[in-house]
């Protein structure tokens, strides 16, 4: 957090609310401001766009559970801390899911700041980049480049990547890294209402350190539950545990699709060259997104099991207006990885696909320094 | 309708679907070779396009139609049979659209429509579907007679998701007796053996399809179906094969006198 955040003091009691402000202010660090309306009125909150709210439990009742899930979803980036005067050892524990943290009043600056450190690492960087990556028809290659991509940001950083697979078609990030998750996007978007970032972080299993994953959706029932609108929940509230977020979609445009992409800072329109109408399709898709007031500075295209030439590069970014990136043709390493729940960057460190892999997660890092 | 030779038989209506868990398996090749090898045999024949986004059936058969799937959207007294295009193979093209957002737009009951309308004009509807369980797909798996899915054995996480395929179609009882499990493209260069994957899947594979790159690329560069153009190609041999077999399971089952499910 920068110096002097706006923090908002929502605390039923009149005397506790001057005195908590007082205290707060009194660090200089921060800028704290009383809030007084009740649970009618809170999308006034909304406008205040606070960096910290303070929520009195017991203003929040009955049902805190609801009013925790407004603020989020209107504030996904607000760190919420819950006060009471009481805490019974039940209550506590509820409440510690639902909460950043938690605080028992009046509490001096030194807890205050204590709490507020412990929120903060949950989410190590303030700002998170999510790259979904869109593809008109499948096997395209972007399951492959997303793990290993992440795996190159995560490396190059020292930070945090996340990777969503939000496949509704058939979800295979578990069998690409052969691992066997505890919880995947079912339950995090079953249980994501009640979640805060540092409970939701749980969900996600880690493959290497910095790296983690929260894998597909196993059958079609489970599919259903991956709508627009729960994705989009997700990928907000994820923001707040990486620095990265790369997520893989089904092929094709769908309401969830188009909502992730929406969801994203960038889109990468990835396809395969196979020689026949990938580029068409490629280009129809495009179409699509001119769409979007901003696509010139969030949309580019991937283009996979393509020789990396600048000079095709160039006559490719030209016929599609926007930036493109080649990855080479690699069949085999790719193979033996995924067979082997395996990096390909991994097996096949100097291969032309890890340098361009490299190349591509350099040039994302770059942009947002 | 450009077939003439069976007209005065009755018409077979039936659905032939080709599905799969995977993309780029050959659900396009296979349906249009299938389209193109029926009519050769003199039945009439349309091949239907249900890959509503991005259809390659025009695409691979150098058409322009006019009209396609979206104008079921558009007018409910519309008649399917009156929106194929005809080809000079012998068969009709309902294609999908050329314009994404169109595309879109099309609802499951305007894909069960058309089909139905196909179904009581043509002997054989065959119908090219987009990669999995996609809510269009389900509508025209309802309408099915018999389901062909290609697959192509490449790398372990596309073999599990066959495997959970089958298990959803199971789950959604569709009768195991009219799905046909294709090799397509065996032979080709996988670190994969096919009785690995048989035994993964607790199924057999029916038929094989050797893997022919340069085949495919002159057949979609010409814009012909393979069947016709190269008579001596083993891949075309195989396709031709795989019908000669099906359609003699059902002279077979109809001499037996037994209505069973080809007849449904
Ligand atoms: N750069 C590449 N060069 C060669 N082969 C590749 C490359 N990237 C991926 N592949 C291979 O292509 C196939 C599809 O790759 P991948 O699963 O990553 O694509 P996808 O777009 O996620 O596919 P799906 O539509 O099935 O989700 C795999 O066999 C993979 O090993
Ligand atoms: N037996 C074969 N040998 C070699 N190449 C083949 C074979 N069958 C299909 N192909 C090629 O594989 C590619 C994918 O085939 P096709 O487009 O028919 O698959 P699809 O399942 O319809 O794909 P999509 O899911 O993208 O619609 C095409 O380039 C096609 O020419
Ligand atoms: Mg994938
Ligand atoms: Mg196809």
């Amino acid at each position: 957090m920068a110096q002097r955040d706006k923090i908002l003091v929502w605390v039923a009691n009149i005397d506790m609310r001057i005195h908590l402000v007082n205290v707060i202010n009194r660090s200089g660090n921060y800028e704290a401001i009383e809030y007084r309306a009740g649970v009618e009125g809170m999308e006034a909150i909304y406008t205040q766009k606070p960096q910290l709210l303070l929520l009195d439990v017991d203003y929040a009742l009955p049902d805190p559970e609801k009013v925790i899930q407004q603020v989020r979803n209107n504030l996904s980036g607000t760190y919420i801390i819950g006060l009471s005067s009481r805490w019974d050892e039940r209550k506590r524990h509820q409440m510690e899911e639902m909460f950043d943290g938690v605080l028992t009043m009046p509490f001096d600056i030194d807890s205050f700041e204590r709490v507020l450190e412990e929120a903060k690492k949950v989410s190590v960087s303030s700002t998170c980049e999510v790259l979904t990556f869109f593809a008109p028809k499948g096997k395209s290659g972007r399951t492959t480049l997303i793990v290993n991509l992440a795996l190159n940001l995560a490396r190059l950083t020292g930070e945090k990547v996340g990777i969503i697979d939000a496949e509704t078609t058939f979800a295979d990030m578990d069998a690409f890294l052969n691992i066997n998750p505890q919880s995947t996007i079912v339950e995090a978007l079953r249980d994501l209402s009640l979640l805060a970032p540092s409970t939701l972080a749980k969900y996600y299993e880690e493959v290497v350190p910095n790296v983690q994953v929260l894998c597909g959706a196993k059958n079609a029932q489970q599919v259903n539950l991956i709508t627009a609108e729960a994705l989009t929940d997700l990928i907000a509230m994820s923001r707040r545990c990486f620095r990265y977020i790369l997520v893989d979609l089904a092929p094709g445009f769908s309401p969830v699709t188009m909502a992730a992409c929406e969801a994203a800072d960038k889109v990468y329109l990835t396809t395969m060259s196979g020689g026949t109408f990938e580029l068409k399709h490629l280009k129809r898709s495009l179409d699509i997104f001119h769409a979007m007031d901003d696509w010139q500075s969030r949309v580019e295209c991937v283009i996979t099991r393509i020789t990396p030439e600048v000079r095709q590069r160039t006559i490719l970014e030209d016929e599609l207006g926007c930036p493109v990136t080649l990855i080479p043709n690699e069949y085999h390493l790719c193979a033996q990885a995924a067979n082997n729940g395996r990096m390909a960057t991994d097996i096949g460190p100097k291969a032309a696909l890890t340098q361009q892999i490299d190349l591509m997660a350099k040039a994302i890092v770059e942009k947002n320094r | 309708m450009s077939n003439q030779r069976r007209r005065n038989e009755k018409i077979i209506n039936q659905v032939l679907t080709f599905f799969s868990t995977a993309s780029a398996t050959g659900k396009t090749t296979l349906a249009i070779n299938f389209a193109a090898d029926l009519a050769e045999r003199g039945y009439r024949v349309c091949l239907a396009d249900c890959d509503m986004q991005f259809g390659d059936v025009a695409n691979c058969l150098g058409l322009e139609p006019e009209t396609s799937f979206y104008q079921m959207y558009e007018d409910d007294e519309v008649n399917a049979a009156n929106l194929v295009e005809e080809t000079p193979w012998g068969f009709d093209v309902l294609a999908a659209p050329s314009e994404l957002d169109e595309g879109y737009l099309i609802t499951e009951s305007n894909t069960t429509r058309a089909i139905n309308h196909l179904r009581a004009n043509y002997d054989y509807v065959v119908v090219d579907t987009c990669t999995g369980f996609s809510p269009i797909t389900m509508a025209v798996l309802e309408q099915t007679d018999i389901l062909f899915i290609p697959c192509v054995v490449d790398f372990i996480p596309s073999i599990k998701n066959l495997k959970q395929g089958l298990d959803n179609l199971q789950k959604m009882q569709f009768d195991a007796n009219r799905v046909r499990l294709i090799l397509n493209r065996n032979k080709a260069d996988t670190q994969i053996s096919t009785k690995d994957v048989e035994g993964l899947l607790g199924k057999g594979f029916q038929y094989f399809i050797h893997n022919d790159y340069a085949g495919m690329m002159e057949s979609i560069k010409k814009a012909q179906p393979i069947v016709l153009f190269q008579k001596e190609n083993k891949v075309a041999d195989e396709i031709s094969n795989i019908i000669a077999v099906e359609l003699g399971d059902k002279e077979a089952e109809k001499s037996n006198g037994i209505f069973s499910w080809l007849w449904k």
